[in-house]
């Protein structure tokens, strides 16, 4: 095959790949609609539609990540538009795991983990680059899949984490069971709702801190420097001392109502930064960073 | 209460706390330039200078504050350890009967005593701490001990900061062919020799028998042929484009997708005892010999170039003038070396850049691409790329506190992974009156309380 029928085949690949992510991204979009209409009239039925549509989104959306990884023959979180489809995929396959496993029964977290991911899939494709580019010398390295499919996976159920700490604060304060109300009709727990954001995060500080080490480790093998302060290792390291205060303030007993919750909602805020706030304030503040490949 | 200082310093509030204020240094480490000189700071219009210059906000990360702070924590953490150990070593052999009983998760169990020990068969029996009617049984790992594991993971790991800190140096050679570079496993620039320097300790003296001779025998690029498509920035013509309305484009000129695949060096060494060694190294794949480690960080492109006969040396990527051109001219990288293409031929190039002009108002412009050996006019001048010469640029570092983190991060990690996900249950049987009563506590994501309790029920 000559030189230009091959980029000519690879360009009406990525035109059919951006058609599926806008039908994944629309798909999430209504999820989250669902959810919202969902929430303002306590029907049941919409709740298990914002998990259907869930189910469905993320099974269009596996497609599209196999889709990804064959045609560009490397593993599909490279550049910032990558990374952001992987990001809303593992959330919400994090969140419909955890739906299935835990059998609350409540669909709410869905509707915020929809939102998420949808915005997450919008902004990839209205503002960054869908071009496959080769694996780049920097990222030529075993650490590179570990590092990044479990800082996503730790992040994944740090989003689950805080849709179900939302879902606790919201209820709680809107929807008190004890009115008879709304809250009756969610069926809401929140003993169970706060029992689960905390075992959540005790899943996600481990992962988190095995992407630190991996990425420290990588580091090492790469410029002989397994820590440079860089804004993006520093970011991370934040993320994990917010994580580690939330977890030591669940044995603080008078902490552990008000403090822990707004912690762990501090600690979403601060993986949301790690992740992609750190790009937009280097490149604010003109700040020079080791990740910029991955902006 | 009277003020204990030991109590304050061990306690879990003082430690969140101290963790919180890490957590603002942090950030501000974030959003300061770190490294920089106050005098650049001030000139690029930065604010807060006093407040920059009072805190060493630009270097935040050694500052006195940031290293009182982590002392501060570490004493914490050191303090806390040692009475978590003493209060393990010391930890009651079972709940005493009359707290026992106060206790709203104690439960009546339907069968005796006998039944209960044989049906709790694979946890593990603590003869020691049973006597009188009370037995406890335990099972998996216990989580005070994996707690206490990774806390003291990093303790090791301060350590192994505080190693890199007083004794890790790093040097950056600059290796040309033909032009061999001595390097020396032995500073006397690292914080601990200054230290003894300043002291007037057995000052540091330079060490003949670590020195090793580098030379380069080659260094070679490779790059990969990428997709560049033609794809719109507005929204909704992506939109447009989504929606199959209008299709993507690959880019005309493939030349210029070509991506960075391998930056090589191959070198040879002689160390102080033994002969000399050839090896190779790229981008995260040091070169490793006894001690001396080295890592590809980047390379140097000289480039002579002949502007209207004139010969002129410059370096890519950097800057330069030319008689007669107002402003500043710049080259962008030199491609030189082997292509990997898409249809699977590899091809060796002619070495080209393209070259960048901004002019005196800062109007930017791109008067185009200038391959070796072939003249080309550009913005009034006759240019010619003559020839360029790359030199491969390495980093060694000398780090002891790298063993101590290696270390911690076994500690920390194996101690919180089980810590959180693991499993470890103890149950504690009290008899009285005929009846026996059970108390069952559970840490850990795999901790099925209710599967125990069912089984001991018998159901």
């Amino acid at each position: 095959m000559s030189q230009e029928l091959l980029l000519s085949r690879d360009a009406f690949l990525l035109a059919q790949e951006l058609r599926l992510f806008w039908i994944v991204g629309i798909l999430y979009g209504l999820s989250f609609l669902i959810g919202f209409f969902y929430l303002l009239t306590g029907k049941e039925m919409l709740g298990r539609w914002v998990t259907g549509g869930l189910w469905a989104t993320v099974a269009v959306h596996t497609l599209l990540i196999i889709f990804r990884t064959v045609e560009g023959g490397r593993p599909p979180f490279q550049s910032l538009y990558e990374t952001l489809s992987w990001f809303a995929w593992s959330a919400t396959a994090a969140y419909l795991f955890v739906h299935a496993r835990w059998k609350t029964g409540i669909h709410f977290p869905g509707f915020i983990v929809a939102g998420i991911s949808a915005g997450a899939c919008f902004y990839s494709l209205l503002t960054r680059s869908p071009e496959i580019m080769p694996i780049p010398p920097a990222l030529q390295s075993p650490w590179y899949e570990w590092h990044v499919v479990i800082a996503f996976a730790a992040y994944a159920v740090f989003v689950v984490s805080f849709a179900v700490e939302i879902t606790h604060l919201v209820f709680e304060r809107r929807f008190p069971i004890s009115s008879g109300g709304r809250g009756r009709a969610f069926g809401f727990p929140a003993e169970g709702f706060y029992r689960y954001a905390h075992r959540l995060n005790l899943i996600g500080f481990p992962m988190l801190a095995f992407a630190i080490f991996s990425g420290a480790a990588w580091a090492n093998d790469a410029w002989g420097r397994y820590w440079s302060w860089d804004p993006k290792e520093t970011w991370s390291l934040i993320t994990w001392t917010v994580y580690a205060i939330y977890l030591h303030s669940k044995a603080v007993p008078t902490w552990r109502e008000k403090a822990s919750p707004a912690l762990n909602i501090l600690g979403f805020i601060c993986m949301v930064m790690t992740f992609l706030g750190v790009s937009w304030l280097a490149k604010l503040l003109g700040i020079p960073s080791m990740h910029a490949y991955a902006v | 209460m009277p003020f204990s200082p030991r109590k304050t310093l061990s306690s879990l509030k003082t430690s969140i706390w101290l963790l919180a204020a890490m957590c603002v240094f942090f950030v501000l480490g974030t959003i300061f330039p770190q490294g920089s000189e106050l005098k650049d700071y001030m000139e690029a219009g930065g604010k807060f200078v006093p407040l920059v210059k009072w805190l060493s906000l630009l270097n935040i990360f050694t500052s006195p504050l940031f290293l009182i702070l982590s002392g501060l924590l570490s004493i914490n953490l050191l303090v806390c350890i040692y009475d978590r150990w003493r209060a393990m070593k010391r930890r009651p052999a079972y709940i005493p009967e009359e707290q026992f009983f106060l206790n709203p998760k104690v439960i009546e169990m339907p069968a005796p005593e006998d039944a209960l020990l044989l049906r709790a068969r694979g946890m593990r029996f603590k003869e020691k701490y049973s006597e009188g009617g009370i037995h406890v049984l335990e099972k998996g790992l216990p989580y005070y001990w994996l707690s206490w594991i990774y806390h003291l993971g990093i303790v090791v790991a301060i350590l192994g900061f505080l190693g890199t800190a007083l004794f890790a140096f790093e040097e950056e050679i600059t290796l040309y062919k033909g032009k061999p570079v001595k390097i020396s496993l032995y500073s006397p620039d690292t914080r601990w020799n200054k230290l003894k320097k300043a002291l007037d300790i057995n000052p540091p003296k330079e060490k003949k028998d670590k020195e090793y001779q580098v030379s380069l025998l080659s260094f070679e690029t490779e790059y990969n042929q990428a997709l560049k498509v033609d794809y719109p920035k507005e929204p909704l013509t992506r939109l447009a484009m989504g929606l199959g309305f209008k299709s993507v484009m690959a880019d005309e000129k493939p030349e210029e997708t070509y991506a960075p695949r391998m930056w090589l060096t191959r070198l040879s060494i002689k160390p102080p005892v033994r002969k000399e060694l050839e090896g190779a190294l790229w981008v995260n794949h040091p070169y490793r010999m006894g001690a001396l480690t080295l890592y590809q960080m980047g390379f140097e492109q000289d480039v002579t170039l002949l502007v209207d006969g004139k010969t002129m040396k410059i370096k890519s990527m950097e800057p330069f003038q030319v008689k007669g051109i107002k402003g500043d001219l710049i080259t962008g990288m030199v491609k030189a070396g082997k292509v990997y293409k898409k249809d699977g031929t590899v091809e060796s190039f002619t070495p080209f850049f393209e070259l960048k002009h901004t002019g005196e108002d800062g109007t930017k412009k791109e008067p185009g691409r200038l391959v070796q050996g072939k003249p080309q006019k550009f913005l009034g001048k006759r240019f010619l790329f003559k020839r360029m010469e790359e030199a491969s640029v390495l980093s060694y570092r000398v780090d002891p506190g790298v063993t101590f983190i290696s270390i911690s991060v076994w500690l920390l990690f194996a101690g919180l992974l089980l810590r959180s996900l693991g499993y470890w249950g103890r149950i504690q049987f009290v008899s009285r009156n005929g009846k026996t009563y059970a108390l069952l506590s559970t840490r850990g994501l795999l901790a099925n309380g209710e599967k125990i309790m069912a089984r001991l029920k018998g159901q």
